[in-house]
Parts: C-alpha cells; structure tokens; sequence
C-alpha cells in the first residue's frame, strides 16, 4: 500500500489550529495529489483545538478540506491511534471502501502547557470527566500523566532494582539519535548526569525524561493509486490490547503495560529497529521489557548495553523519538510513526538504518496506559 | 451510580473508608464497575473498610510551592486506590486512612 505523509511541528505556533491543520495539509499536497481523497479519520484529545471542543469533528475536517468522504471514522485512543488509523485506512483501501483516506493527528498541545495541565489533567481546566465517577477518583492532589508514571518507575526500582541512571541513559542515547533529525527541537548532546541533575518532576522522573508538549500535525495519505510522493508499506504484524481498567484494580503489577498483551507473536528477530512511544523514559523502558527485548525488570540495563544508534546492532528511536522533537498534541504516535515509514522510504538521511526492510512501532496511550498498539511495517 | 455515590457519602460523612465487596466473591474494589471482574456477579455491596493498607508505591511533586505526596496503597482488605499520602512515606510502609475535609488521605503509622 502506498503512503504518503506530511508534518509540521512547531513549540508554540501562532495562527490557530485549522491554519496549522491548513499548513500541512498545503505541504502534503504538493507531494502527492489531494483532490481525489475520498475518507477521513481523525483522533484528536480534548483542549488541544484552540477554545472548543469540535462538534462532529470528522464532518468538520473534511468540509474544511474540502474533502468528500465516502467514509468517516474518529478514534480515540490517544498515544497508538495513529497506528491504528493507518492500520484502519490499509484495511479499508483494500476493501474498496474508499480509493485515499487522510489520517489526521495532532492540534495544539501549548493551550494547556501554558496553563499547567495536560489532556489528562484537561478536566482541572475544561468540563470533561475521566470516570464515571470522578466524585471519587478525582479528589487527589497529582499531576498526572507524570505522578502516575513516577509511580510505575518507583515500583520499579523497588521490585527490580533498576536505577535512575538506567533510564537516565534512554534519555542519552535517544538525544544523541536526535543529532541528524531535522525535527528534534533537542540536539545538543547529553549525559546521565545531565538528566539526573535536571529538575525534578515527579520523584524520580525529572525534567529531561518527560516530553514537552507542543503543537504540530501529522498527516498520512493511503491509497493503492498515490501519485507523485510516497512510499511502498504492508504490514507485517497488527495486534491491539486494552486494559481500561485502573491500574490499581489489575491483577498484574503497575511495572506491565497492556504492550504486553499487544506485542505477544510478534518476531522481534525479523526487525531491523524499533520506534516505541516515549511519553516519558520510563514508558520507553517498560515496552523494551513487555515487548520481550529484556527480561522483566532489565530494560534500562538494554540501553546501558545496546548500541541503539540507527547503525547499532539494535537501533530504537532513530530520530530520537518525542523526547527530542516534542510531543504534538500529547500524542506520540505520528511523529514515531512518520520515523518508521521514512525508515522504511529510505529517507533518513543521516539517521538511516542501512538495509532497513522492517520497522516495529509501538504506541501507548491513555495516561493509566490503558492502550497499546504494537504494528510492524514491512518496506516494499 | 447516584446510588452509589450517596452510600460512599455517607460512609466518608463518618471518617470511614467505603470500598465495594462482591456478595458472591468477596473481590474487593475502590472503583465502582457493574461486573465483578473475578466471578462475573453484578452484586456487589457497599462496605467500610478497616482504613489500614500499607504504600504500594509513591511519588512527590511540587506545586505552588507545597510538596504532595501521590501514592497507591493497598488496604488490609485487599483492594487498592490512589490517594494523597500527608507526609514522606517509602514503598512498604503501614499506613491509615484519616479525613481532611471530607476528603481521604492516608497517614504514616508508626510501628
Ligand atoms: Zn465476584
């Protein structure tokens, strides 16, 4: 299937958010034609489109567009649903329910950074609820996404005796794949002691392990008939899993993420890199374990000992993942995703994986990690 | 839900700690949900735990110049849930339940 793809990220962009959606939609069609797209999917999380919230989104995106749908779809699954959209679209193509289908990802993350807040914390600010029962649940003093992540690394330490240096050394590694990305906002090099002198967040997640929220959009065309711009993918491996319930209430400790469930089959010996969602160190650290590349307990020990540069034995985040380019709209998944396929295009320059065929991503979403979606891309 | 929430109140009113229990099971949980997730019984009954649990895990932050301490804990009956702990604790500690402003916390118990 061919994809093509355009983004624009920006640490704080000016206009408002359809100018920026106006912006890159322009950047795409000059690579690829757009008259002809005839479907439309589109995740988006909540205060990230300037005051309101969008009343039927889908239907307002195309008509702005000027797209005439013949199917419409929203997804809402945060971090990963921009691999489940492109999964969606392939799947949709080849069932001849439409001929090029637009995968829209992204709006502004600066409009609650600015206040302090995050789309999980979004309901301090704007009238949304996170339960059924926020009564109950939302009677606590936090700063989530990151305290509850902070939690997960602490238990870690506990039960496993990783340390900080350990995820400190993903932030290392993962700057220094950002040096030859045009994108990364963060290319001066790094050290551990850097990061672990950086201001404190979360005990023990600290500055230069948490990602900056920032504006940007990424946009994938899928079609078998794309002209002009794009590149040839199929995928290898699809697999979904959910875990809605609180992480309190699972039987599995809060150390596991459901990309234990999602990643299960998948060939990690047939994989040339890998783009794992990096909300923060610690949920780079927990896919490395839950994917099957360290055993429990052991993935900051792979970053101490791999060489995950993209011409080391294992490379993982290529282009130096969100930590490095920024987080747009508190979504990880379509720059990491964007990383994969110009992989897989051979258009990454100084950050090329030589010989790449396969490229696995995986993306988590939801603040209580409640989403994960592990895919592997196969070049054609 | 409604329901629910009136019988929580009420307990929290007197300085307790309410939790559900399946009648069926006895699986123990915070969070309200319509199917108990081990038997699969839709009847759960309000309780009031015991308020004894000890640090599942914990974190701090800063905010407005005050520092919060954010944890799970494990209560003696054997579900967990978020709370706000008032003062440093380490993973393993015994703690209680206590009541500020209607709201529960939980604090360090020395042994
Ligand atoms: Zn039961």
């Amino acid at each position: 299937m061919r994809v093509a793809y355009a983004s624009k990220l920006y640490k704080k962009y000016s206009g408002s958010v359809v100018d920026l959606l106006k912006e890159v939609f322009i950047d795409l069609s000059a690579n690829t034609e757009t008259s002809t797209i005839d479907g439309l999917f589109f995740t988006q999380l909540p205060g990230t489109f300037d005051k309101k919230e969008l009343h039927f989104p889908s239907t307002q995106i195309s008509s702005f567009l000027g797209i005439k749908p013949r199917i419409l779809r929203v997804l809402d699954i945060g971090g990963p649903s921009a691999m489940t959209m492109l999964y969606e679209a392939i799947r949709a193509v080849e069932a001849g329910m439409a001929e090029k289908i637009l995968c829209v990802v992204g709006g502004k993350g600066s409009m609650l950074r600015e206040k302090g807040f995050t789309a999980d914390s979004v309901d301090k600010v704007l009238p949304y609820s996170i339960t059924p029962y926020d009564e109950l649940f939302r009677i606590y003093d936090d700063m989530n996404p990151v305290t509850d992540y902070a939690l997960v690394a602490n238990r870690h330490k506990f039960l496993y005796h990783s340390t900080d240096e350990e995820r400190a050394t993903i932030s290392v590694k993962q700057r220094k794949n950002a040096e030859s990305n045009p994108k990364a906002i963060y290319k001066s090099p790094l050290s551990v002691k850097e990061v672990l002198s950086s201001r404190m967040i979360a005990d023990p997640l600290r500055l230069l392990e948490v990602v900056y929220p920032i504006d940007g959009f990424n946009l994938f065309l899928v079609g078998k008939g794309l002209t002009g711009d794009y590149v040839d993918v199929s995928v290898e491996f699809y697999r979904e899993a959910h875990w809605p319930e609180m992480p309190p209430d699972r039987d599995l400790d809060v150390t596991y993420t459901p990309a234990l469930e999602s990643g299960k089959g998948v060939n990690l010996d047939k994989v040339d890199a890998l783009e794992l969602y990096d909300s923060f160190t610690i949920t780079v650290l927990l896919q490395v374990e839950d994917l099957g590349l360290a055993k429990k307990g052991d993935g900051g020990k792979f970053f101490e000992e791999k060489d995950v540069s993209p011409t080391g034995e294992i490379p993982v985040n290529t282009g130096g993942g969100t930590l490095n380019t920024g987080q747009p709209a508190f979504m990880s998944g379509g720059v990491i995703l964007e990383e994969a396929i110009e992989q897989l295009g051979g258009r990454a320059m100084g950050r090329q994986v030589k010989g790449v065929q396969r490229v696995l991503i995986n993306g988590i979403g939801g603040w209580n990690r409640a989403h994960s979606v592990t895919m592997v891309l196969r070049g054609e | 839900m409604e329901d629910l929430l009136v019988k929580y109140g009420d307990i929290i009113r007197k300085g307790r700690l309410p939790y559900l229990r399946c009648k069926k099971c006895g699986y123990s949980t915070y969070y309200p949900k319509v199917r108990c997730p081990k038997c699969t019984s839709h009847e759960f009954e309000v309780s009031e735990s015991k308020g004894s649990g000890k640090v599942y895990s914990i974190t701090s932050f800063n905010n407005g110049g005050r520092t919060y301490y954010y944890a799970i804990i494990e209560m003696e009956e054997g579900f967990k849930m978020y709370a706000n702990v008032v003062s440093p604790a380490t993973i393993g500690d015994r703690v209680m339940a206590i009541f500020v402003d209607e709201r529960v916390q939980f604090n360090t118990v020395k042994i």
